[in-house]
């Protein structure tokens, strides 16, 4: 019984522990789509309240929209050859809010996150702007994408 | 069973993230000529890439959507080739099995359009109108062609348009099954457009449309369906969509109020479920004698993998309020798109009437069809 229980946990741990990055992006005229990493790496480490990172990388490429033509189009809008990283440096946060630093497309940008913690998860979010990044308005035949999108992000506590 | 036509749109692409069919269609409230943008979805989203080398890109298959195949090489002239032929069966596998070969759509399309995103559109489309299943003999089988729809469209600026010809109704959700109750019971389907003048709004959560219509000029005054419809949705959850709809019409014989309210949910991944509830009053002019019918519609879509679409049909008819009797049909389907410009699909569907006083044996009905676009 203990190994049934053993592996409960270890499997229901593996469930949760997953992390994972989703860019909400809005589509004009309308509609939206979101596109998902789940191969991040990092980790966030808890001393007392405060959470801390020194790096969260995710490679631009692995993000996944749901149409493969647009996964193209993602990996070259956010001008993945040159620059084929996100990179989530110097996070701090405490009582539901933080800031950290994000590089894109060799452009580094300071973000306010706000997240909760839940079971051991962390569940984050902050909103950026493309031009920002010095990312032109990405638009395909007549559809574009608005400039500000929302980013989940969702990691375990080590 | 009347087979009156079709009117297709894919509401269920809301399961892509698609809230409204202004990305994909030039009419902004779905159905007739795909524009650029939903050409490439069709090949590179909804259709499968089994028949394409591994070498080849996206980017390389989108291109193939234009007309034959060819990249377009202006940007303000379009053209395009529907056809649709399908099988129906009735009572399959029984002694009283019957076939019948129907061409559903047969139209040649051409759009101009010019501005900034397509800003101003004219859209004509000659094709056929599919013969009557049910009519009296001589008249089943009768080809008709002539206009199915044309009409000319100004977005004022992208949330605003002004759109003037003949139209489907704005009404509902026009969804792909052409004996669809809340198609045939409404007076929305594939033969029922008309001329008139509609205003499409987008705003970020809301979407709608006012429609004031004549009827079309084409049939004999008398019959002519004159009357405004209006339709709006709002997004919820920032995916979904729920609506209400209302027309109201009438000609010399006839007047039909039509009322409802939908929803269409994303399920991600191309997955969705689409929801229509409906009451509809119909009043003979000359006995003064108004029947109130109910229908209700829900449609679930899976999405197995790219290129396959796997489907639900539950629908209600209550088609007179003031007795006990109800018909449902219900039955599942799939659809496939090999290739790009290429759809199969094949569905089976239910009909059982629920009476007090009257049975009558189940109805089953198998459909093979065969989408063709250029």
């Amino acid at each position: 019984m203990k190994l049934v229980y053993l592996c409960a946990l270890t499997f229901s741990f593996s469930v949760f522990a997953q992390s994972k990055i989703v860019v909400n992006v809005g589509l004009s005229p309308a509609g939206s789509f979101q596109a998902v990493s789940t191969k991040v790496k990092g980790q966030l480490k808890q001393t007392g309240s405060t959470i801390e990172s020194d790096k969260i990388s995710v490679l631009i490429e692995s993000f996944k929209t749901e149409i493969d033509l647009r996964d193209e189009h993602f990996v070259k809008h956010l001008n993945s050859g040159k620059h084929p990283k996100a990179t989530i440096t110097k996070l701090k946060a405490k009582d539901g809010k933080g800031t950290a630093q994000l590089e894109l497309n060799g452009v580094t940008v300071p973000i306010s996150v706000k997240y909760e913690t839940i079971d051991g998860l962390v569940k984050a979010n902050f909103k950026v702007k493309a031009a920002d990044f010095k990312l032109s308005k990405a638009q395909y035949l007549g559809v574009g994408v608005d400039d500000e999108v929302v980013v989940d992000v969702e990691m375990p506590l080590k | 069973m009347f087979l009156t036509g079709l009117s297709w749109g894919y509401p269920n692409y809301i399961g892509h993230g698609y809230t409204s069919c202004l990305n994909c269609h030039f009419n902004p409230f779905g159905n007739g000529p795909l524009n650029d943008y939903g050409r490439a979805v069709s090949a590179t989203l909804v259709s499968a890439r089994w028949a394409y080398p591994k070498t080849w890109t996206e980017e390389e298959i989108a291109e193939k959507s234009g007309f034959l195949f060819k990249k377009p090489k202006q940007d303000w002239f379009r053209t395009q080739i529907n056809y649709r032929r399908f099988k129906l069966t009735r009572n399959p596998g029984s002694n009283e099995k019957t076939d019948l070969w129907i061409t559903m759509q047969a139209d040649a399309r051409a759009i101009i359009k010019f501005g900034e995103k397509d800003r101003f559109v004219a859209v004509y489309n000659y094709g056929q109108i599919p013969p009557r299943i049910g009519a009296p003999p001589g008249e089943a089988n009768k080809e008709e062609w002539k206009s199915r729809e044309h009409y000319l469209g100004y977005r004022l600026n992208p949330r605003l348009g002004l759109y003037a010809g003949l139209m489907d109704k704005v009404f509902g959700v026009r969804v792909v099954e052409h004996i669809a109750f809340s198609r045939t019971q409404t007076q929305n389907n594939q033969s029922d457009q008309t001329h008139g003048v509609a205003m499409h709004f987008l705003t970020d959560n809301w979407e709608g449309g006012i429609h004031g219509f004549v009827g079309n000029l084409d049939q004999n005054e008398d019959l002519r369906m004159k009357g405004g419809s209006t339709m709006i949705e709002r997004t919820v959850g920032g995916t979904h969509r729920v609506g209400a709809s209302y027309m109201n019409s009438s000609n010399s014989s006839f007047s039909q109020q039509n009322v409802s309210v939908h929803a269409r949910l994303n399920l991600k991944e191309g997955s969705s479920i689409i929801g229509e509830i409906g009451q509809i009053q119909k009043e003979i002019k000359a006995t003064q004698t108004t029947v109130d019918s109910r229908y209700g519609l829900i449609q679930t879509y899976l999405r197995p993998t790219r290129g396959i679409y796997v489907y639900n049909n539950i629908e209600y008819l209550k088609s007179d309020l003031s007795n006990e009797n109800f018909t449902v049909r219900w039955g599942p389907g799939v659809q496939v798109f090999p290739v790009q410009k290429i759809e199969l699909r094949a569905d089976i569907y239910n009909t059982r009437a629920f009476g007090t006083e009257v049975s009558t044996p189940d109805s089953w009905v198998l459909l093979l069809q065969t989408h063709l676009w250029l």
